[in-house]
């Protein structure tokens, strides 16, 4: 645990949008899904989540439905929008960039 | 963005659904955690504590999710809003005084918007009037006209012409029957095209009973043109557009088919007759349609071609009349710039072939030109004759509402100061500017609200105040006053706009406070002096704007009363007036003398009636044609010579009797009698009297000179346009004798024609006075405003001052302990007073000055170059008495606080704070 990142200011956005965009996921699958695609090397505060989710949906880049779970159990679903998928792109080009940028300082170093 | 909204006002109102919908997502998450954490084997309490690490406090994620939410602005206006209705309640004194003033200025502008937005903003009740073009040309300074021009509105009574300024060139909506046919031919790109011709008042006799009611002439294409289908029956089409009996058809308006026939099924077919053509109804109007001439309202529409039958009046067939007027609905997809070059091209070669001033002609500067006009107003009279009128009343309440704004600025302004403390506290306390600058917001926009719904019931009681002043009391009001939503819509935008601007005066105060230097201050310091001073330069503003109100009043109410202090020329007290229409095919030219003689003897008979006559207009001339006794009637003296009298007829020598002005026109003398002329109809007269000058309807006119024949002899030569005025002298101007003859004159009337019907019944007076309608509203209002503006800016001024000695009592206390004379602080506080209103004074009478000659150039009616009426736009007498006024005010205003500042006792002063 104790070689876990903590997430720059506005990454968990970005990574939110990316987790749903290929499936409708509920707010537990969704950590779930980060910390396995990133290698649980990333620790994302679960409570940071749902106000994260909530401001998403507020933008209108995400949208919410209520659904059964395989288990039978009520559960909210996060899904992508069209405005998401637009921002995911141009969140992910900018995070791109900005990474590059950032590698070839370090680099020149 | 309106998602964004939606999504927040859920979160609002939802409050528990959403809560609700929180909590079970949150437990979810945590179930399922803390399973995954059984699954790997971790014993129940290091599970929890793991998940609460992991998680955080349940509490506080909810708190962020509600952030989240955006719900936090909303929650956060609603407490300001409490916050402000609690500040507002606890200086009730300060909140009626706010409120009644902005409205007042609110309420003005609402009455006036609603009499703008009806008389000249609502278009034609067509369901779609935007394709609909009205065809116009425009004849340039100086250049080419037509013929036998001229479109007067029978009802409206104005003649079709826009701004009919001195070099300005006019315009015309009436063409001649060949330009109507080629149009109808040849465009491509109305369709249809349609014409129409307002005939005006005639004669229409159902069920033996007689009345006199609009008629309003369509041809064959019109009710297809406009979209309109009546209610019951059938439109006017082709196939009655014709002189054949398919063609004695009429289509009756609902307001007519309510009020005569009940809405009785059975009134088609029925035989209405019209100026003694008998009509069969064919079709009613729907309810919503009032025809396309805003203000005015037609009975009976028929056919164009039933024109010559029902007024004697040929439109259709000489080519040298320019008189129809011709509306188009543009085809879908024409563009208004092909239309426009398609239609110029068929006028300009029509006009071509008139052949008339050829010369003219050659020149392209004085051609006519061809102009596609917007019909969505229809023939639109209204515009003409109040929009200046009505813009420089709206202006008169926009000062008000600014008055009234900057009064409520001051008022805020020293309330916030007071509020300095708790300002800084607030701040200290770590509130955000910008939550303070909401706060104040909040309260200026309440008070507004306040204000706007108050303003907005009492613009809607006065809202006939301005129709009921503008109204000819004898002929249906042309103004519709019914309420708006597009009223409702600027009220609410006139109440945001002036919540905003007087809370930005406070807004802006709040600034500069200084945390730190506010709190030391303890909340009563020396630096209030320096602060007030956007409440000075209101107060300033204030003073400046009522100057430029009242001297505005003045000048309207001096221009009022010099037009009724003009000389008439005869005396308008006890003399009667009505008019009839007999029709021209019941009594043709021979016999309309015996008919108006016979009538005369009868109304003289009436008990209380000293003398009746008649006379009769001749159509666009200055020539009028009377009965014996006219001017004895009427009161005019005769100065040289003698009347026309009951000798003057077919038999006796032609005689006219000639007014002073004619005589010095054209003979350079007064006394004509016995001199000959030849009027434009090449008959020669004699003159056997002289009339003294007199003005009856137009009263800014010059006189013009004018002659007056017999109508017994003049009536087989002159074109008579139908209507004949009556009037009679009664014996004793009161009331009662006036009533009881006006009873009379309807009975005698039908006693000799029981298909004639009387019209128009007033007094002298009346008519004198409808003259000087515009006058008299805008005299009464600017003096009602100036009045408000007066009271407004003595309450700024006292405002400021009485305040100020309140946050200076410490300092004036000192004073006094160090030997100031109580005059002298008396003096202290009163010369500040008038220094201020000195200033209003100097900003106000230099911006009258400036403005004066705009506003007269802007409100002259006609083709005079000014409104003002016997004094000049620098006239310095309104001036004065509004500098006097204003420093009596500023003088009184000042009084009071001055007082008191002299009254201050030092030890209780000092001891104070």
């Amino acid at each position: 645990m104790h070689d876990r990142l903590d997430l720059p200011q506005g990454t968990l956005d970005l990574l939110i949008l990316k987790t749903v965009a290929l499936e409708p996921l509920h707010g537990w699958a969704i950590s779930e899904r980060l910390q396995q695609i990133s290698r649980e090397a990333v620790q994302v505060q679960q409570g940071s989540l749902y106000p994260a989710l909530h401001r998403l949906e507020r933008h209108g880049w995400i949208k919410a439905h209520w659904a059964v779970t395989s288990n039978n159990r009520r559960a909210k679903y996060y899904e992508l929008t069209r405005s998401g998928r637009k921002q995911l792109e141009a969140e992910t080009s900018a995070w791109r960039k900005l990474a590059t940028a950032v590698g070839h300082v370090l680099n020149l170093g | 963005m309106r998602s964004d909204f939606l999504y927040r006002l859920r979160a609002l109102f939802r409050r528990r659904a959403v809560e609700t919908e929180l909590d079970d997502e949150l437990r979810f998450h945590l179930e399922h955690q803390a399973e995954k954490y059984r699954q790997a084997g971790l014993p129940p309490d290091e599970a929890a504590r793991r998940l609460r690490l992991d998680f955080g406090g349940p509490d506080q994620i909810r708190e962020e999710c509600r952030d989240a939410l955006g719900i936090r602005l909303l929650q956060d206006g609603a407490q300001d809003l409490r916050y402000a209705v609690r500040m507002l309640r606890r200086s009730p004194g300060f909140t009626a005084v706010a409120v009644l003033s902005l409205a007042v200025g609110i309420g003005a502008n609402t009455a006036i918007f609603t009499l703008i937005e009806s008389t000249l903003l609502r278009p034609i009740s067509v369901k779609h009037p935007e394709p609909l073009r009205l065809l116009m040309w425009r004849e340039q300074d100086g250049g080419w006209t037509a013929p036998n021009l001229g479109y007067v509105s029978p009802t409206l009574g104005t003649i079709y012409e826009q701004r009919m300024k001195p070099g300005q060139a006019i315009m015309h909506a009436e063409f001649s029957p060949p330009l109507y046919q080629t149009f109808r031919r040849d465009n491509t790109v109305f369709d249809p095209l349609f014409a129409f011709k307002e005939l005006g008042r005639v004669t229409a006799v159902m069920d033996g009973n007689a009345e006199l009611v609009n008629c309003f002439l369509v041809s064959a294409d019109f009710y297809r043109g406009v979209e309109v289908s009546p209610v019951m029956g059938r439109a006017i089409g082709p196939e009655n557009d014709v002189r054949t009996p398919e063609g004695r058809v009429a289509v009756i308006s609902y307001e007519f088919w309510t009020r005569r026939f009940a809405r009785s099924p059975s009134v088609i077919g029925k035989t209405i007759t019209v100026n003694d053509v008998p009509l069969t109804i064919i079709g009613v109007n729907p309810e919503y349609f009032t025809g396309i001439e805003p203000g005015a309202n037609f009975e009976i529409w028929a056919p164009l071609n039933l024109g010559l039958a029902v007024s004697g009046r040929s439109y259709l067939d000489e080519a040298r009349v320019w008189q129809i007027p011709v509306m188009g609905r543009l085809k879908p997809g024409v563009s208004n710039a092909r239309a426009q070059s398609e239609m110029d091209a068929l006028f300009q070669a029509q006009v071509d072939a008139t052949g008339t001033l050829v010369a003219m002609l050659k020149d392209p500067a004085k051609r006519p030109r061809f102009i596609l006009q917007s019909a969505a107003r229809g023939m639109d009279y209204l515009t003409d004759r109040y929009d200046r009128p009505f813009l420089a009343l709206l202006s008169l309440a926009v000062l008000v509402l600014l008055i009234a704004c900057a009064n409520v600025a001051n008022l805020l302004l020293a309330k916030s100061a007071a509020r300095q403390r708790e300002i800084s506290l607030r701040l200290a306390l770590g509130a955000g500017r910008w939550r303070i600058v909401r706060q104040l917001l909040t309260e200026g926009l309440l008070l507004a609200s306040m204000a706007g719904v108050a303003g907005v019931i009492f613009g809607y009681w006065t809202r006939n105040g301005i129709p009921a002043l503008l109204a000819t009391p004898w002929k249906p009001s042309p103004f519709d006053t019914a309420f708006d939503p597009r009223v409702l819509l600027a009220a609410v935008a006139t109440t945001f706009v002036t919540g905003v601007l007087f809370s930005l005066a406070p807004v802006w105060q709040s600034r500069r406070v200084e945390v730190n230097e506010a709190l030391k201050e303890g909340g009563r310091g020396t630096v209030s002096l320096s602060k007030l001073r956007i409440g000075r330069l209101l107060v300033v503003l204030q003073v400046a704007l009522s100057i430029l109100l009242l001297a505005g009043a003045g000048l309207c109410v001096k221009t009022f009363t010099n037009l009724r202090n003009t000389p008439l020329g005869f005396r308008p007290e006890g003399v009667l007036l009505f008019t009839l229409d007999p029709p021209l095919l019941r009594y043709p030219a021979e016999q309309i003398g015996a008919l108006l003689t016979q009538l005369q003897q009868r109304l003289d008979a009436i008990p209380g009636v000293q003398s009746a006559t008649f006379s009769v207009t001749r159509a666009g001339t200055r020539a009028t044609d009377i009965g014996s006794r006219f001017f004895e009637t009427m009161g005019i003296p005769i100065l040289y010579g003698r009347s026309i009298d009951e000798h003057d007829t077919l038999n006796g020598p032609p005689a006219v009797v000639v007014n002073q002005e004619f005589g010095r026109q054209f003979f350079q003398q007064e006394n004509t009698v016995g001199k000959t002329f030849k009027d434009s109809g090449n008959v020669l007269h004699q003159i056997v009297g002289v009339c003294a000058d007199w003005r009856f309807e137009r009263l800014r006119d010059p006189i013009y000179p004018t002659f007056y024949s017999a109508l017994l002899q003049s009536m087989l030569q002159a074109p008579r346009n139908g209507r004949v005025n009556f009037e009679l002298k009664i014996a004793a101007a009161e009331a009662s004798v006036e009533a009881s003859v006006v009873k009379q004159i309807r009975p005698v009337v039908r006693s000799l024609d029981s298909d004639l019907a009387v019209a128009d019944v007033r007094t002298g007076v009346q008519q004198i006075e409808d003259g000087l309608s515009q006058e008299r509203v805008l005299a009464a209002l600017a003096a009602v405003f100036g009045g408000l503006a007066l009271i407004l800016a003595t309450i700024g001024v006292y405002g400021v001052m009485a305040y100020a000695v309140a946050r200076r009592t410490n300092e004036i206390g000192i004073r006094v302990a160090l030997g100031a004379q109580p005059g002298g602080v008396a003096w202290m506080v009163l010369r500040e007073t008038l220094l201020l209103a000195a200033l209003g004074i100097g900003i106000g009478v230099p911006a009258v000055l400036g403005l004066s000659p705009i506003a007269d150039h802007f409100l002259a009616p006609g083709w005079t170059g000014s409104f003002l009426y016997g004094m000049k736009p620098n006239d310095p007498f309104p001036i004065a008495v509004a500098v006097l006024m204003l420093a009596a005010a500023g003088f009184i205003a000042g009084y009071f606080p001055a007082r008191r500042a002299a009254r201050v006792d030092p030890m209780t002063a000092l001891r104070h704070d």
